[in-house]
């Protein structure tokens, strides 16, 4: 199954080194039981053990044997920690992964961009992840369907809200609507052109 | 018609387990279907419209759950259940719970910013939603 498509991650990683980085390396502050880091990333016991002893030999991640079980957690003390997190959230987290999962509902869909707190980053990993949607003849249940791969992958629940192009050219003249507020605070672009603030 | 699925939400207490009023139950659609024509309704305002639908896909919901057999108070709850009464997919009854919580944060933030275009989509769904708990009843 290819999940990632054709993209910076899918040069960058094998398709096993995907899916585990994005748990290990985009939530760093979180330790894993092997059992939950089968369940999350799909991957066979035999490749996902191939790939954990790979970092934790190189010291990139800590295996900690909690009683007869073994928990691995990002290495924060590893030389190369902070670049790994960095180019894991870039390649392989949400904004690409939304983009992605957006791609099948253009060109009716214009613009797309993340607001909230993971715009902020001052989200936890329970956060909700919301979207705001311009485009023609956007259905939110398309939408929400568009996005349950996405929601899966991310582990966390994703908002949509869908406005016609007219819709939002006519909150966007109004100064108090909850469109400009969205707008006058951190965004994620995700399709087409950034929107400032009125 | 009791389910397993629904069974277990009782036993987490999610829904209450309550015999089926066949008589409840079309008084919860016909008061569905005259919100939903509230909804249509273009010379109300949007917020308005906005509310009818909403409270006419909560009537329906809540309806198919009460002629399975049980009955919450929780309103995302019973849109959840949906899969289970109608066999809905997700994407389905979300947008009706994304309804739900557009009204709350009307109510906590007074912001209520309803478009056409989400007004159309809710009355959409709605419309078959009703179709779906009549064909229920109707077997």
């Amino acid at each position: 199954m290819l999940i990632f498509g054709m993209s910076i991650s899918s040069a960058l990683f094998t398709d096993s080194q995907a899916r585990l980085y994005v748990w290990l390396f985009g939530q760093p502050e979180r330790a894993y039981h092997l059992n939950e880091l089968r369940r999350l990333t799909g991957l066979g016991s035999a490749s996902l053990q191939r790939e954990l002893n790979r970092l934790a030999t190189t010291d990139l991640v800590i295996a900690q044997a909690v009683g007869n079980l073994r928990r691995f957690q990002a290495n924060p003390q590893s030389p190369v920690f902070a670049e790994l997190v960095a180019l894991t959230r870039k390649t392989l987290g949400t904004v690409p992964v939304l983009r992605e999962a957006l791609q099948p509902l253009q060109p009716g869909l214009i613009s797309a961009w993340v607001y909230g707190s993971v715009a902020k980053q001052t989200d936890t990993a329970r956060s909700d992840i919301d979207v705001m949607l311009v485009g023609n003849d956007l259905l939110l249940s398309q939408v929400l369907a568009s996005l349950e791969p996405a929601e899966a992958q991310l582990g966390r629940k994703i908002n949509p809200s869908c406005y016609s192009p007219q819709e939002f050219e006519r909150r966007r003249a109004e100064p108090d609507s909850f469109v400009n507020r969205v707008l006058s605070q951190p965004i994620l672009p995700l399709i087409g052109d950034a929107h400032e603030p009125t | 018609m009791s389910q397993p699925e629904l069974d277990n939400l009782v036993r987490i207490g999610q829904l209450k387990a309550e015999p089926r009023n066949a008589q409840e139950v079309t008084r919860m659609l016909a008061m569905a279907r005259t919100r939903l024509s509230d909804a249509k309704l273009s010379n109300l305002s949007l917020e308005g419209r906005f509310t009818s639908a909403y409270n006419a896909a909560h009537a329906a919901a809540l309806a198919a759950l009460r002629w399975h057999g049980y009955r919450s108070e929780n309103r995302y709850t019973v849109f959840q259940c949906l899969t289970h009464t109608l066999g809905w997919p997700a994407n389905r009854w979300r947008v009706l719970d994304a309804a739900h919580q557009k009204r709350n944060l009307a109510e906590y933030e007074g912001y209520l910013d309803i478009e056409e275009s989400t007004v159309a989509e809710m009355c959409a769904l709605v419309q078959s939603l009703i179709a779906d708990v009549q064909d229920l009843i109707a077997k």
